[in-house]
């Protein structure tokens, strides 16, 4: 019924009692603002095909025995009224009697398509981070830690106590997106079967750090070679601001393919962002086993898959914050 | 259900339980005084707005509004708090908001700084004196945030908290609020979810003197005598960043789209009510379809499309400075200043 009905139903039910919703318009929107939706008990089928005097026939019957009146009905459901009496009778042209005679032909019960009801859209594409926890892994990726929290009274205590003066004012470490990010998306050949997911990524990590406060850039390969699409020179962000890299890292794409990136093109960028307090994650879309060896510790690499849950990324992030500046 | 209860002349039937909502305009030049003003007297109610209201007051859920900045989405709550006689709290979310900011404070500051220059003689402090009611506390029970949370039989009473927007209530219902908590998609994704427990259970705990704050209980007789809810929190949101589904589970959810030009002349019509400036229909409308077009122009490049509050100072300045749409240099200064602000006045035909 809905992806809300948890926290919904309760709250519908009370409101369709309290303010007593007279018509469907007002009851539908009740349900939508409490993120449901009322669904006819009984769907009005689509009028039968027309196909013949037999069936048209028993269609007749059929209505006037259990439903006296029909065109009444008909008419409270707004249904075009058929000019069946106007649709002239074909007949078989000679020769092709025997045919229609067939069984096939003379019970012409076949449902005609229609494509709103026979054809099914194509199933969703899944992204590589489980929809589910995918706010939140970004959201523990992208967050940079900062002296600006509560004022730390245990150190103000500890400092006077020691008769040293609270200056500046020890303030606890507090988690933040405030910097924003750059999310660098590498668009070289090996990426190409991501591209989609990349271009989602990169939309949901706007919504998530915020509009205005992401820098969203394109590479091929590696980023230090120049940025797309004019191949400038890579500009790192403000100081703090995280990176964040969509890539393969070199492990995609044929074998003999030259253009790949290599380990220490990666090692070079970390150690400039981490000169100027950036820390770098770089997600890659596959398995820990591929990654090169050159960087496995030495960088922050993500699995872009969907086994990747929020705990990893809040784990990667204690495991790699010692090592990163902040 | 009575016939009187429902709601003749508008298009959705239900049982109305909230009184009829009126328009109060300042006299004279006071409406120019703050453009962007919360008094709450002018606010053209929809018929679907209204609803979303009465649903949030009664299921007890905040009203979580979306919509395009200049969409009238923060000027709805202080026109409920008027119409209702309901008390108004706001709270306006930055990037370093946090949870708590909406609940409590804790002066860590002047406590240092008091145990620095007390003396022996003087009596031990309390932390209660240190703690500083945010809206949703004043909300919830105004009472207990005017004490600081301290025991009503406490014998000591410290200094009392200084009660925010304290004119603007005068003589509204003590134990009745409407709370704005603006542009929540400013704060970290952290927020929403620390604001869960205190959104859903109307209650949180001082974590510095342990004290919990709650809604004060009515019985079931007070609820049968006036069922509807005693605290209408509404939530604005201009979508620059998700919230988390469990915060949205939690809301009545509603929309404001961007008001149509005949809407726009409605609203002109009624902000100038009253003051010292004409309404002049022609130019009102010409200035709607301005604005319209500027939105479509906007959208289409991705920029942020010119709202209520944009067309209601070109409106304003126009009537003012008798400055009429067309060719002229001063016009399109004017509507660069305040429709299509991502242009200078000499780079586009648009506003011609």
């Amino acid at each position: 019924m809905t992806n809300r009905a948890d926290a919904g139903l309760g709250d519908l039910a009370r409101c369709l009692h309290d303010l007593e919703p007279a018509d469907e318009q007002s009851a539908g929107l009740i349900a939508g603002m409490l993120g449901l939706r009322l669904e006819t008990a009984e769907p009005v089928l689509p009028p039968g095909p027309a196909s013949g005097t037999g069936s048209r026939a028993r269609g007749r019957d059929r209505s006037s025995e259990d439903q006296p009146d029909a065109a009444s009905s008909r008419e409270q459901r707004s249904e075009p009224a058929v000019a069946e009496a106007s649709l002239p009778r074909l007949a078989p042209a000679e020769g092709q009697r025997r045919s229609l005679t067939a069984p096939w032909r003379a019970e012409p019960e076949l449902e005609p398509f229609d494509p709103a009801r026979h054809l099914r859209p194509p199933p969703r594409r899944l992204p590589l981070f489980d929809e589910r926890w995918a706010r939140e892994l970004l959201t523990a990726l992208l967050a940079t830690q900062a002296r600006d929290g509560p004022v730390d009274e245990q150190a103000v205590v500890d400092r006077i106590a020691r008769g040293q003066p609270p200056a500046p004012l020890p303030r606890l470490v507090r988690s933040s997106l405030r910097r924003g990010a750059q999310l660098l998306v590498d668009v070289g050949e090996a990426m190409q079967p991501f591209a989609r997911d990349a271009w989602d990524l990169a939309d949901q990590v706007e919504r998530i750090a915020g509009l205005g406060n992401v820098s969203v850039q394109s590479f091929w390969d590696a980023p230090r070679r120049g940025m797309a699409p004019t191949l400038g020179p890579y500009l790192p962000p403000p100081a703090g601001c995280p990176v964040l890299v969509l890539s393969d890292v070199g492990i995609g794409g044929p074998p003999l393919r030259v253009e790949r990136s290599r380990p220490w093109e990666w090692l070079r960028l970390q150690a400039l962002l981490r000169a100027r307090g950036s820390p770098l994650i770089v997600v890659v879309p596959y398995r820990q086993a591929r990654w090169p060896a050159a960087l496995r510790q030495r960088l922050m690499l993500v699995e872009w898959d969907r086994t990747t849950t929020a705990a990893r990324a809040h784990a990667l992030q204690r495991t790699w914050r010692g090592r990163q500046p902040r | 259900m009575t016939a009187s209860k429902q709601n003749p002349g508008t298009r959705l039937k239900y049982h109305r339980r909230l009184p009829t909502m009126t328009n109060d305009p300042p006299a004279g030049t006071a409406a120019l005084d703050a453009p962007d003003r919360r008094d709450g007297r002018v606010y053209l109610l929809s018929d679907e707005l209204r609803l979303a209201v009465e649903v949030a007051l009664t299921t007890g859920r905040p009203l979580l509004l979306r919509g395009a900045p200049g969409s009238g989405k923060s000027s709805l709550a202080a026109f409920i708090a008027r119409n209702l006689g309901y008390r108004y709290y706001e709270h306006t979310v930055t990037a370093a908001t946090r949870a708590q900011d909406l609940l409590w404070r804790f002066d860590t500051v002047r406590r240092l700084s008091d145990a620095q220059v007390r003396t022996a003689e003087d009596p031990p402090l309390r932390e209660v004196d240190y703690v500083e009611p945010g809206v949703l506390w004043w909300a919830f029970n105004r009472d207990s945030a005017s004490r600081r949370g301290a025991a009503e039989e406490d014998d000591q009473p410290g200094k009392p908290a200084t009660e925010p927007d304290a004119e603007l209530n005068v003589g509204r219902l003590p134990d009745r609020a409407v709370v704005l908590i603006d542009e929540i998609d400013k704060a970290d994704p952290d927020v929403p979810n620390g604001l869960l427990e205190p959104l859903s259970l109307a209650s949180f705990v001082i974590t510095e003197t342990g004290a919990r704050i709650k809604r004060p209980i009515r019985t079931a007789q007070q609820v049968a005598a006036d069922p509807v809810g005693q605290v209408f929190i509404v939530i604005t949101t201009n979508e620059e960043r998700d919230l988390p589904p469990a915060f949205i589970r939690r809301c009545v959810v509603f929309k404001l789209d961007q008001p149509n030009v005949g809407r726009l002349v409605q609203i002109a019509r009624l902000h100038l009510r009253g003051t010292d400036l004409a309404f002049n229909i022609n130019l009102c409308r010409r200035l709607a379809e301005r604005t319209s077009t500027l939105q479509e122009q906007a959208e289409k490049e991705g920029l942020r499309p010119p709202g209520v509050a944009e067309y209601l100072d070109a409106v304003r300045a126009c009537t003012t400075l008798e400055i009429n749409p067309g060719d002229s240099l001063a016009w399109r200064i004017l509507a660069h200043a305040t429709l299509a602000k991502w242009q200078s006045h000499d780079e586009d035909e648009q506003v011609k």
